[in-house]
């Protein structure tokens, strides 16, 4: 840009004398172009667009039964009652709990696994590394939806459909290869000399995974903890087809049998939908500046 | 090796460890304690190993050995229990006519023909392959123009070659949000932001007096249906892109934008000629991974369209598994996944370029 040249120009040569001299204009860029305008103003309008939906369902959530046809946007009262309604009438509560155990429980079992595989995948140069971590990235390409009838007939024959303990493994199953993934690539990047160094002074090689390794890999593991509990507390299709009965579906399957088939009852919908959403925005915000690092060590590798 | 006399050679390739086995001891020949140790040994840390058996060469293959199943063989048993295992299952019963009950017949390709035949089957496969050609085109290329106008979009301040807008990190997290959401509940709120009588859209457009803008988002038209669908796929995931492609964007050395500076590139010249061709490896992952994702557009269009406006082909899939045809429900589901797999192949096949090391 031929505009740019100026502006980056006075940039190294400002403090001191010059600035008071030149005023308040001084700020190198603070001029307006329009294009800087116009870009802003889109900027902030696809923001908009995209906080747009949170605040329908926020002010969903909080209008009256007789307000929700109305065509005024904010609801003259807010009423918190919808979810105090939500929570006695339908099978909420047995959701939320379903929902609790199954990300709780496939997390821990996804830790379990994925890390000792990961640590092995990290420091060993075994026959199959290769094709172990390619099975790895294949398998995650498998939409769950084509899988769907095969795990159905697997569980039908266990007769496991409708338990909380077949939404844990399908779950833990299908978070395993992100989290080996990452996990991989966090140990890989720890220096292997520091768990030689360890085990020089007498500690075993378990001792020095567990003492050394695996504190330096922590916010590798705290990323993938967290994007999988994530990932299993949002999870929709298997929860619609591994179980049948209303008590035993997770949250996200609960919320649409709101959706009937003539009526929608908006705000007691959009009240249970803030019960699913709260936890996830909590722990979305303890990661959210590892989301890059994990996201970069998982996929551009 | 057994037999080979050792006494002299010390063998370069273990670290001598402590008193060098003079001979094997064949494995038949061990005394019985020894044989249990070794057993034990199995199960049990180093320590509580006798020293005879710790030092025997035997030992360290058995230790190499022992991680590998500790460590690799559960996750493997998870990959074929819950992937790989129902993946052949579905091949198989594509070929019965199970139906729920105990039986399921061999019925040779009969599910296929009736695929080919199904009106309706060709009818939803038309607005899958739509989502999967145009949802990736869209999405990707407002990921790349955000995450570059998040990178790269500021001013030139400082003397920087480049440098992000204000404010980057918000952006990254308002678009980024979507995805840590269940698309379940992207898809319920979505059908309340389209609803035609109390929807924020209508409304909207009301607001600012467009009212002749005003539409039946998802239950009128085909095309306009279709439409909605991609934006709210494309909304959900364009986050993940813009963070991915910041990344990705970030990785390049600031030495070849000021080179490019220096020779008079605009912002325009700089994305085509130095950006995109940097990232392009990043860029074809993300192309595969949202076209499986576009593909697979289950629950947003189960939740959110209503059913005489679209129907797509995982939807037409569900639709069958409920009704108990299961046999023709897998066989749908085989054609998915083999549908996504010419397609990542082809994007490789197109996408393929030189590879730029930086």
């Amino acid at each position: 840009m031929a505009t740019a040249t100026p502006t980056a120009g006075t940039g190294p040569v400002k403090e001191g004398s010059a600035g008071s001299a030149r005023g308040p204009a001084r700020k190198p860029g603070r001029t307006f172009r329009p294009r800087t305008l116009v870009l802003t103003a889109v900027a902030w309008l696809l923001a908009a667009l995209f906080l747009a939906p949170y605040l329908e369902m926020i002010v969903t959530a909080l209008r009256p039964a007789d307000e929700l046809r109305d065509r005024t946007y904010l609801p003259d009262k807010l009423d918190w009652a919808n979810f105090v309604d939500v929570w006695r009438e339908s099978s909420l509560g047995d959701n939320l709990q379903v929902t609790l155990l199954v990300a709780g429980g496939s997390t821990i079992l996804v830790l379990l696994v994925s890390l000792p595989a990961a640590y092995y995948t990290a420091r060993m140069r075994f026959k199959g590394r290769k094709w172990f971590l390619l099975l790895v990235l294949v398998t995650q390409m498998f939409q769950p939806t084509a899988l769907l009838v095969g795990l159905y007939r697997e569980f039908y024959q266990l007769d496991m459909l409708n338990s909380v303990w077949t939404l844990i493994l399908t779950n833990a199953a299908f978070n395993l290869a992100f989290a080996v993934w990452i996990l991989t690539a966090y140990i890989g990047s720890i220096p292997q000399e520091l768990e030689e160094a360890a085990m020089v002074d007498g500690t075993s090689r378990f001792g020095a995974m567990i003492k050394v390794t695996l504190p330096l890999a922590l916010p590798g593991v705290v990323t993938a903890v967290i994007f999988t509990f994530i990932s299993a507390w949002n999870e929709f299709v298997m929860g619609l087809t591994l179980s049948t009965e209303p008590e035993s579906q997770p949250l996200t399957v609960g919320i649409n049998n709101f959706i009937g088939a003539y009526t929608v009852q908006w705000n007691y919908l959009f009240a249970a939908s803030v019960v699913a959403i709260v936890p996830v925005i909590i722990l979305f915000a303890f990661i959210e500046r590892h989301v890059v690092s994990g996201l970069t060590a998982g996929s551009v590798k | 090796m057994p037999g080979e006399d050792q006494s002299g050679v010390k063998t370069r390739k273990e670290p001598v460890t402590g008193p060098v086995t003079q001979k094997m001891v064949p494995w038949r020949s061990l005394p019985l304690g020894d044989k249990l140790a070794f057993t034990a040994a199995v199960l049990l840390p180093p320590r509580f190993t006798p020293e005879r058996v710790r030092y025997d060469r035997r030992y360290r293959t058995l230790d190499k050995y022992r991680f590998i199943v500790g460590f690799l063989i559960l996750p493997l048993v998870f990959y074929a229990v819950f992937v790989i295992s129902p993946f052949f299952q579905a091949i198989y019963y594509s070929f019965t006519d199970w139906a729920g009950g105990a039986t399921a017949n061999f019925v040779g390709g009969d599910n296929y023909v009736k695929m080919w035949n199904d009106e309706k089957f060709w009818d939803s496969l038309r607005s899958s392959l739509l989502l999967l050609v145009v949802v990736p085109l869209i999405t990707l290329a407002l990921g790349i123009f955000l995450a570059y106008m998040i990178t790269a979009g500021g001013r030139h301040r400082r003397g920087e070659a480049i440098s992000g807008v204000f404010g980057s990190s918000f952006y990254k997290v308002v678009y980024f949000f979507p995805q840590v959401l269940s698309i379940a509940l992207i898809a319920v709120v979505w059908q309340q932001v389209y609803s035609s009588r109390s929807g924020l859209l209508n409304g909207a457009l009301g607001a600012v007096g467009l009212d002749g803008l005003e539409q039946r988002w998802l239950g009128g038209d085909y095309k306009l249906a279709l439409f909605s669908t991609m934006a709210v796929i494309a909304w959900s995931f364009v986050g993940f892109y813009v963070v991915l492609f910041s990344a990705a964007m970030g990785a390049i050395p600031k030495d070849i934008y000021e080179a490019a500076l220096l020779d008079g590139a605009g912002r325009t010249t700089t994305f085509f000629r130095v950006t995109l061709p940097l990232i392009w490896d990043t860029v074809r992952t993300g192309w595969i991974y949202m076209g499986i994702q576009a593909l697979d557009a289950f629950a947003v269009v189960l939740i959110m369209v209503p059913k005489h406006a679209l129907k797509v082909t995982p939807v037409y899939l569900y639709e069958r598994f409920r009704e108990g045809q299961f046999g023709y429900a897998t066989a749908i589901g085989v054609v998915l996944l083999a549908l996504s797999m010419v397609f990542t192949l082809v994007v490789m096949r197109i996408g393929r370029r030189d590879r730029i090391e930086y």
